[in-house]
């Protein structure tokens, strides 16, 4: 089993990387198609179903039989539906999300929707808080390790503006190595003289540990003032007293569903997340990626879009191609939990008709109940 | 050693062939003798090897020996019909588990005379764990058996057999050898024999250094080893017809494994793996001649087995240890009838196991460091009780019928019925045709009834699952013997299995409860085995002597619509023995294995080893010898997942055997 969930994190990790945009028709944007009409007919099989997305609000569907459905009373207490949509977001009835015993695992081979068993994946994953600095690493299932990607992140605060680089994960203590002590540097950029670069050792985001309840205290940052506290993740979003948390392999922003005080925060090279290969990046340094967060100014930031944290699921930053316009699903195979926790489905996106910046539009999706 | 220390040896030999009158070649008795031994796992009744009901395949510790083994693991390396693979399970790297038609883990039964070796580490009996200086033979019964022996006797089972020794009075055996990687090898016995009673002392020490994994980096492919053994046998006649025997052994392995590793941004740092093991087994048994061939035999016994093994960051009290305690003890007794041609054999076996995994972990928190131990496996105590009866009925000369079966009641999964039958027609007296169906069962273990590896933190738990249900199998087996004359041998036999509610973690299946997805063991499983074997054995007078072998091996995994993986589909092997010039006696052996599933993006490749060894008689009833192991260096490569190839490269070794007294009987 030990093995076995490192092979599945690093195989998803490839599929995830190894995306490839295809030619885009104007007009419907069909899924990515980098195999030809093999991929295409992977979605033939299956229940297809229409569901309208706007801009915002949100539209809840039921899995089987395939349907757009109205929960009664608070969706986040209702079993009743599966798989959320709002703008361009995909959400599941579990964790943050809702009440449900739901989640998603991908992305899959397209090819891997003409099955009918799930396959095995080391987990199904649950909807939870996450934002800007969610892909600060790379995972590499091989050795288990946690591997900065260097981004420069933007944290704002107010009128205030910092840039972020996570340098390492790991710190020593008691002799030994451990993991979840973060280091990192920042500098406020502000209108006129040069940032002050600081950089920071053993941000504790141990928390208790493997075997420690959810509560157990992992320490908070203020840019500003430089002081740290050890919150609870309860303590942490009623307080004001931080701008980043670090809980394990997790960093949240002080803002929305993240905390009070409205912080907001973006990366930088998010753009580059995609084709980014674990071996590339076990190749940066923080001295050689020093150069990259120099070079970042507060213009650099201009025309990103800042965000607290927020939910996100199995589907985040994947299902839609990166960087394109307009916007078109990614050509893959999701395995989606439903909210009961006891049947799976593959999920392929087949096309989105007249999408907009903030919506995919009208989502064309294949629904197929699988065993397993 | 190496190179240099075979030159010397050979030196002395030569020497030694000098100085000595030459010695009469070797008694053909010994040769007949491990052509036809008496076995006895197939049917628990003796019956000659060559003209057993049930096929039965041997290794006697001479040939044993021959192959370049220290241990059991080895001795079964290049046994045809039958996989050995050291290190196959991670950092356990010296685990050396067997497959045998395509069943492993848990799946072939290892018994020491005739009693289950209990103690798994990673899920496989370590046959690398028993040595061979104690041994007798090794006897290997391939198909479902568990209408004799109950639990796991669906591949097949391996029963390592000790004996009394065959001379009055004092007597002893040595064996010392050195090896490549520093290894050292020490094995002894004494022993003493009247007409009333026998005593003997066994000791077995092998060390070995760990073999690294890749050049240049401190990580090891096989941990440095250390293996103890100290065994004490005795036995004695209470009154005309009955006989008491006592078997005490204790068992101590050290395999200190290391691995490093880089933490991004810190550098690398080393991770000690140690994987340290006692086990202590005490076998009392009685035999009681009942008259006219009938006798009963009653076993007690019991086995503690304590395991550790852990992953410790050098230089610091952070880490992780598994702790481990397995205990079993039973009863057992066996009656068996001889009614003229009928032979009856009548058992009832009860056992008691109990086990217990903890896990420590010292953190480095914000805390300071914590240490804290939690079971990982529920403490459990299983009971089962079975009777069996077997009949084994000779209908004329040439043709016997031997049906069987066993019902076996246990405390947590309820029962289990496991019939066999087998019959042996012999058309002519040079020809043997043989023919079983059988079924198999394996019980669940109490690690995947009662497991609990907690990994919340990372978002999932694998659990047990108290609700398991035995593993089942049908098995059929036939082969066709013709011997035209004792020098000559042709077998070929071929085998099915079916097996259902096979045991696996369900990755597919897990259960979310809240952010956390537990996974359990379930009965999902289902796969299919079949193969073929054909053998050959020529004697030619007494100096030459050649086997080979042809196994083919096609397995099916129901579930995921595959093969197994692992299981390479054609093997051949081949051994050429030759007493030459100068009573020099060598040995090679051949063995090839095609390129094999592992997943669906890998295969391992296929490979071919071949093993050397000369001996030459220093002294009567002694041999001086040298040998290499796999001598094109053929193994693994660091990092490639699934490869099958050796873990261990080319092995030299040197030394002396010798039985006292020197006199020939």
């Amino acid at each position: 089993m030990r093995a076995l969930v490192p092979v599945a994190l690093a195989t998803s990790l490839l599929f995830a990387c190894s995306d490839e945009a295809g030619s885009k028709p104007t007009g419907d944007a069909p899924a990515a198609d980098a195999d030809g009409g093999a991929e295409a007919a992977a979605f033939d099989t299956g229940t297809e179903l229409r569901i309208d997305v706007p801009e915002s609000g949100r539209v809840y569907v039921k899995l089987a039989p395939p349907a757009v459905v109205t929960p009664e009373g608070d969706p986040k207490t209702s079993t009743n539906w599966d798989v959320a949509f709002e703008g361009v977001d995909v959400f599941t009835n579990s964790g943050v999300s809702g009440a449900g015993k739901g989640g998603g695992f991908g992305p899959l081979d397209a090819i891997t929707f003409i099955g009918d068993t799930a396959p095995s994946v080391p987990f199904i994953t649950q909807d939870k808080a996450g934002g800007a600095f969610l892909d600060w690493y790379a995972y590499e299932g091989a050795s288990h390790a946690l591997w900065s990607r260097y981004h420069v992140h933007g944290v704002r605060d107010g009128s205030r503006l910092w840039k972020v680089q996570v340098l390492t994960y790991y710190g020593q203590r008691d002799g030994a190595t451990v993991p979840a002590l973060y280091k990192l540097r920042y500098a406020e950029l502000t209108a006129g003289g040069d940032p002050s670069t600081r950089e920071l050792s053993d941000l504790d985001g141990t928390a208790g540990g493997l075997g420690a309840s959810a509560s157990a205290p992992s320490e908070c940052l203020d840019l500003g003032s430089g002081a740290r506290t050890m919150l609870t993740p309860d303590a942490a979003r009623a307080s004001s007293e931080w701008h980043l948390c670090f809980r394990r392999d997790s960093i949240s922003v002080n803002g929305e569903i993240g905390g009070p005080r409205g912080v907001t925060a973006t990366d930088l090279d998010a753009d580059k997340t995609a084709s980014e290969a674990i071996d590339a990046v076990k190749t940066k340094t923080a001295d050689g990626e020093k150069a990259t967060f120099d070079a970042a100014t507060a213009a650099s930031f201009d025309g990103k879009t800042f965000r607290g944290d927020r939910v996100v699921s199995a589907f985040s930053d994947k299902w839609i191609e990166p960087a394109k316009a307009p916007l078109a699903p990614v050509n893959v195979t999701w395995l989606v939990q439903d909210a009961a926790g006891t049947q799976k489905f593959f999920l392929g996106f087949t096309s989105f008709q007249s999408p907009t910046s903030k919506s995919p539009g009208t989502v064309v999706v294949r629904i197929k109940p699988v065993k397993g | 050693m190496r190179k240099g220390a075979v030159v010397v040896l050979l030196l002395a030999m030569t020497s030694a062939k000098k100085a000595r009158a030459e010695a009469p070649p070797s008694p053909p008795g010994d040769r007949e003798r491990e052509a036809d031994t008496v076995v006895v796992t197939g049917t628990r009744t003796p019956e000659r090897s060559q003209r057993a009901t049930v096929k039965t395949d041997i290794v006697t510790r001479d040939e044993a020996e021959r192959r370049g083994a220290t241990n059991v693991a080895e001795a079964l390396a290049t046994q045809p019909g039958v996989r050995v693979d050291p290190g196959a399970y991670g950092y356990l790297g010296g685990v050396g588990a067997i497959q045998i038609q395509g069943f492993d883990l848990q799946r072939v039964l290892i018994l020491e005379d005739g009693e289950p070796v209990v103690g798994d580490v990673g899920g496989a009996i370590d046959l690398s764990a028993i040595p061979i200086g104690d041994v007798e033979r090794i006897e290997i019964v391939t198909g479902p058996t568990s209408s004799l022996y109950g639990s796991s006797a669906i591949g097949g089972v391996v029963n390592v057999i000790t004996a009394p020794p065959r001379r009055a009075g004092p007597s002893g055996r040595l064996r010392t050898e050195g090896r490549s990687h520093r290894g050292l090898l020490a094995q002894g016995n004494g022993s003493f024999r009247n007409e009333r009673a026998w005593f003997g002392l066994d000791t077995n020490v092998f060390r070995q250094d760990g073999i690294a994994r890749t050049p240049g980096l401190p990580d090891l492919q096989i941990p440095e080893t250390s293996r103890f053994m100290l065994g004490a046998r005795g036995g004695t006649s209470l009154a005309k017809g009955v006989d008491l025997r006592v078997r005490a052994r204790w068992f101590r392995d050290r395999l200190d494994g290391l691995s490093s590793r880089v933490a991004p941004g810190i550098g690398r740092y080393l991770v000690d793996q140690p994987n340290h093991t006692d086990r202590y087994t005490l076998h009392v048994i009685e035999n009681i001649d009942l008259g006219k061939g009938s006798r009963l035999r009653l076993t007690m016994g019991r086995q503690w087995i304590d395991n550790t093994t852990a992953q410790n960051q050098q230089g610091s009290p952070v880490g992780e240890r598994h702790d481990r305690y397995h205990r079993m003890q039973s009863f057992e007794a066996v009656d068996t009838i001889a009614d003229g041609a009928r032979t009856w054999v009548v058992g009832g076996r009860v056992e008691v196991e109990t086990f217990t995994q903890t896990v420590t972990k010292t953190e480095s928190l914000s805390s300071g460091l914590t240490t804290r131990t939690d079971d990982e496996v529920a403490p459990q105590t299983l009971g089962r009780a079975a009777l069996y009866g077997q009949l084994q009925w000779k209908l004329g000369e040439t043709f016997t019928v031997l049906p069987g079966v066993r019902a076996e009641t246990h405390t947590r999964y309820g029962g289990a019925v496991t019939p066999r039958f087998a019959t042996s027609y012999q058309p002519a007296r040079e020809v043997q045709i043989r023919a079983s169906v059988g079924r198999g069962f394996r019980a669940p273990t109490a690690k995947e009834l009662g497991f609990v590896f907690d990994h919340s933190a990372l978002g999932y738990r694998v659990l047990g699952n108290g609700d398991l249900r035995p593993e089942t199998s049908w098995g059929l087996n036939g082969d066709v013997t013709w011997q035209p004359t004792s020098a000559y041998t042709l077998r070929a036999g071929t085998f099915m299995n079916w097996v259902d509610e096979l045991i696996d973690i369900d990755l597919a299946g897990g259960a979310a409860n809240g952010a956390v997805v537990d996974y359990r063991y379930k009965n999902f499983g289902a796969a299919r085995t079949m193969g073929a074997q054909l053998s050959a054995a020529a004697r030619l007078g007494d100096r030459l002597r050649a086997d080979v072998s042809y196994d083919y091996l096609w397995t099916r995994d129901d579930v995921n619509d595959r093969p197994l993986g692992g299981r390479p589909p054609h093997t051949v092997t081949a051994a050429l023995r030759a007493t030459m010039l100068w009573k020099v006696e060598a040995s090679a052996r051949w063995r090839a294995s095609t390129d094999a599933f592992v997943d669906a993006e890998t295969r391992s490749p296929g490979y071919q080893t071949i093993d050397l060894r000369l001996g030459r008689e220093l002294w009567p009833r002694s041999q001086g010898y040298v040998g290499v192991l796999n001598v094109t260096d053929v193994h693994q490569e660091p990092a490639r997942l699934g490869d099958l190839r050796p873990p261990l490269g080319r092995v030299f070794y040197v030394g002396v055997r010798a039985e006292f007294p020197s006199e020939e009987d």
